[in-house]
């Protein structure tokens, strides 16, 4: 049940100057952060915890709360400008943002970006406040068979990637075979050569910006600018009217909006899952939905809706975790339980019992965050679309810079440094010869997860079987839409199959 | 490329199985190394049928190219590649071989310097001109960098025997 009393004393706390400075403070620096490559949202927050020290547990949490918003939206503008996700969250967000700027359409992509975040943000907050302990109810039936199959019904989306099925495959299984490279829980070290920094597996940011970054850099290199059509220079009102048409744009797809936001929230609560997940899933839901799915890739509004609402939305589902039973739902949350526990706060059950009105505070911060994201993202994007009238002559030096320091700075390593060279490598052949990048990016964000899941499913059941699937409520629904999932590249690969053996 | 000599479509055959067949060595090596470890009905849960289905679809993949390469109504394949562009230019390898001896520089000399000379080099080298371009950007990206990193964030940066 819903206190109304404890409500408001949350929503004083909220209406104080510093409150809203602080939150304005947080997007501005999340979202900057975010469109850099290489500088995740974990480590947006975790750089500004020390500032928090000195802040009310109320203010702490608000700041990196919005920080951590700022930075899931941020992530996109990169993406949707150069085709460089800042994040791995905004890898879906690339696959239609960035054909939406090559046709001249950047600030009307950037603006569906900022109302698609603030709207899933906010559905997210909503979700947070009011379905909370179901949503918490749900996630604890989530055993390891379960969280297996969220695994594998996001790998799903790798078929569907490409128009050579193949492909697509062959790409998604090598990244869920790199992935599997370090020290397992069982104590076994797999395919690291020596390489103590392999131990913890691949990290996925430095593959993500050699991947997709950097090996864009490369092409980037034979064309005099991003986008053969220039942005505006002085033209306010132009920009004015392609940003509110993508906030339009953004509100003409209601169906979408609320389905990906509602699998983005759901998604965000399982534990380990996060933002990368959600908007995958969301997008390929979406692009099964859809009336016009074959322009998803191509610069479909739809798509970028989908993805972005989705992993914005993410973000209440894994506060609602964090903060209703202490569990991060990713490494961003992780860091705020960190901060939490810095201001003498234990997430959990116990923490509304004790401080109902922080709770609520943060809950309610949530909206305030959604429209103001609305106002910094609006701001930012104002001006960041007109980096593609940049030539690429000056922008090729400075991306690389900020790539290969963003990568240095996640662990302080030139080793990630290397790496990020060699996936750049890959990532050139791979485009080269028209592989689908992204299908690596997902078996290496997913394949971990998949990993982990079926070792725990194999120590709790001493097996591995579908009967153990079959006989769980949860599982055995996944089952059912993972089937229905699959059956279109069933039926896409038998046909190939036998239009060759016919010939 | 139904036209093309025979030399050609082999070429064009071999550039199409060049990434699945690295790809295919390569987890065919860390399937083997992981197979050859203790418990392999743990460690090897996930990679063994991933690794079964990565050479099912090597297999069908490579069978649809031979057959289209050289079957009665054979196609072109390099063509049917959208516009990503050429995979070796002077320019290309030029870009590669700075970006290298950046990286490999970069802990010897320290950050500020390699970082310095990295943006003007590949400025110069990508056809910027203007003195202003060439001294404030790298100027400007490096400081930003430097205090940003090092004094607000405090993450150190590399640091050589220069700086």
């Amino acid at each position: 049940m819903l206190d109304f009393a404890v409500i408001g004393q949350g929503l004083s706390l909220l209406l104080e100057l510093n409150v809203i400075v602080m939150l304005v403070l947080g997007l501005l620096f999340g979202t900057i952060t975010g469109a850099i490559p290489g500088f995740s949202t974990p480590l947006a927050i975790s750089v500004m915890l020390p500032l928090t020290f000195t802040m009310t547990p109320l203010v702490s949490i608000v700041f990196l709360t919005a920080v951590y918003a700022g930075g899931n939206f941020g992530s996109s503008i990169s993406a949707i400008l150069l085709n460089i996700p800042g994040s791995p969250q905004a890898i879906v967000t690339g696959l239609d943002g960035y054909p939406l700027t090559r046709q001249g359409r950047a600030h009307e992509a950037l603006g569906t970006s900022v109302a698609a975040s603030a709207t899933g943000n906010l559905i997210g907050s909503l979700f947070l406040i009011l379905v909370m302990p179901l949503i918490v109810v749900v996630a604890l039936m989530f055993g390891p068979p379960e969280m297996f199959l969220v695994g594998v019904l996001g790998l799903v989306v790798i078929a569907a990637l490409h128009r050579s099925f193949l492909k697509a495959m062959i790409a998604g299984m090598f990244g869920v075979m790199v992935s599997t490279i370090g020290m397992t829980s069982t104590g076994a070290i797999r395919g690291t050569h020596g390489y103590f920094e392999l131990m913890d597996g691949i990290p996925v940011i430095p593959a993500l910006v050699g991947l997709i970054g950097f090996s864009e850099l490369y092409y980037m290199l034979q064309k005099a600018y991003v986008s053969e059509v220039r942005m505006p220079g002085r033209d306010w009102r132009g920009t004015w009217r392609q940003l509110m048409l993508g906030y339009r744009t953004t509100f003409s797809y209601p169906l979408a909006l609320l389905r990906s936001s509602s699998i983005g929230v759901l998604i965000g609560a399982l534990p380990g899952a996060g933002a990368t997940i959600s908007s995958v899933v969301s997008y390929n839901e979406a692009h099964r939905a859809s009336r016009t799915p074959e322009t998803f890739g191509k610069g479909s509004s739809e798509g970028l809706v989908s993805a972005e609402s989705a992993n914005n939305a993410s973000e209440g589902g894994a506060l609602a975790l964090m903060l209703a039973l202490g569990i991060p739902g990713g490494l961003a949350t992780a860091v705020l339980i960190g901060a939490l526990m810095l201001q003498g706060l234990v997430p959990g059950p116990r923490l509304f019992l004790d401080e109902p009105e922080l709770v609520y505070g943060v809950m309610l911060a949530q909206f305030l965050t959604s429209a103001l994201l609305l106002v910094v993202g609006l701001a930012v994007c104002f001006y960041a679309a007109r980096i593609v009238n940049v030539t690429t002559a000056i922008l090729i030096p400075l991306i690389a810079v900020f790539s290969i320091i963003g990568t240095y700075a996640i662990n302080l390593l030139m080793f990630d440094v290397v790496l990020m060279l060699i996936f750049a490598a890959l990532g050139i052949l791979l485009r080269r010869y028209d592989y689908p990048l992204i299908a690596v990016v997902l078996g290496l964000v997913l394949g971990p997860i998949l990993d982990q899941q079926l070792l725990r499913v194999h120590q709790t059941f001493g097996e591995v079987d579908l009967q153990i699937f079959l006989n769980r409520p949860v599982s055995a629904v996944l089952l059912i839409i993972l089937a229905v999932s699959v059956v279109p590249f069933v039926l896409r690969l038998l046909g190939f199959v036998r239009r060759n053996g016919s010939r | 490329m139904t036209g093309d000599s025979l030399m050609d479509r082999l070429r064009a055959l071999a550039g199409e199985l060049l990434v699945p067949a690295l790809l295919l060595t390569y987890a065919t090596d860390y399937y083997l190394e992981v197979r050859a470890l203790p418990q392999p009905e743990t460690n090897l849960l996930l990679i063994e049928p991933v690794y079964f289905i990565l050479l099912g679809c090597f297999v069908l993949f490579s069978a649809g190219r031979v057959r289209a390469t050289f079957g009665s109504d054979r196609q072109s394949t390099l063509d049917e590649f959208p516009d990503a562009g050429r995979l070796f230019s002077w320019k290309s390898l030029t870009f590669v071989a700075i970006t290298v001896t950046y990286a490999v520089l970069m802990p010897v000399l320290g950050f500020v310097v390699t970082s310095l000379f990295y943006i003007v080099s590949l400025s110069l080298f990508l056809g910027v001109r203007s003195v202003a371009a060439l001294s404030l950007m790298p100027l400007i990206t490096v400081t930003l960098l430097y205090v940003g990193m090092e004094w607000w964030l405090r993450l150190p940066l590399p640091k050589g025997i220069l700086l």
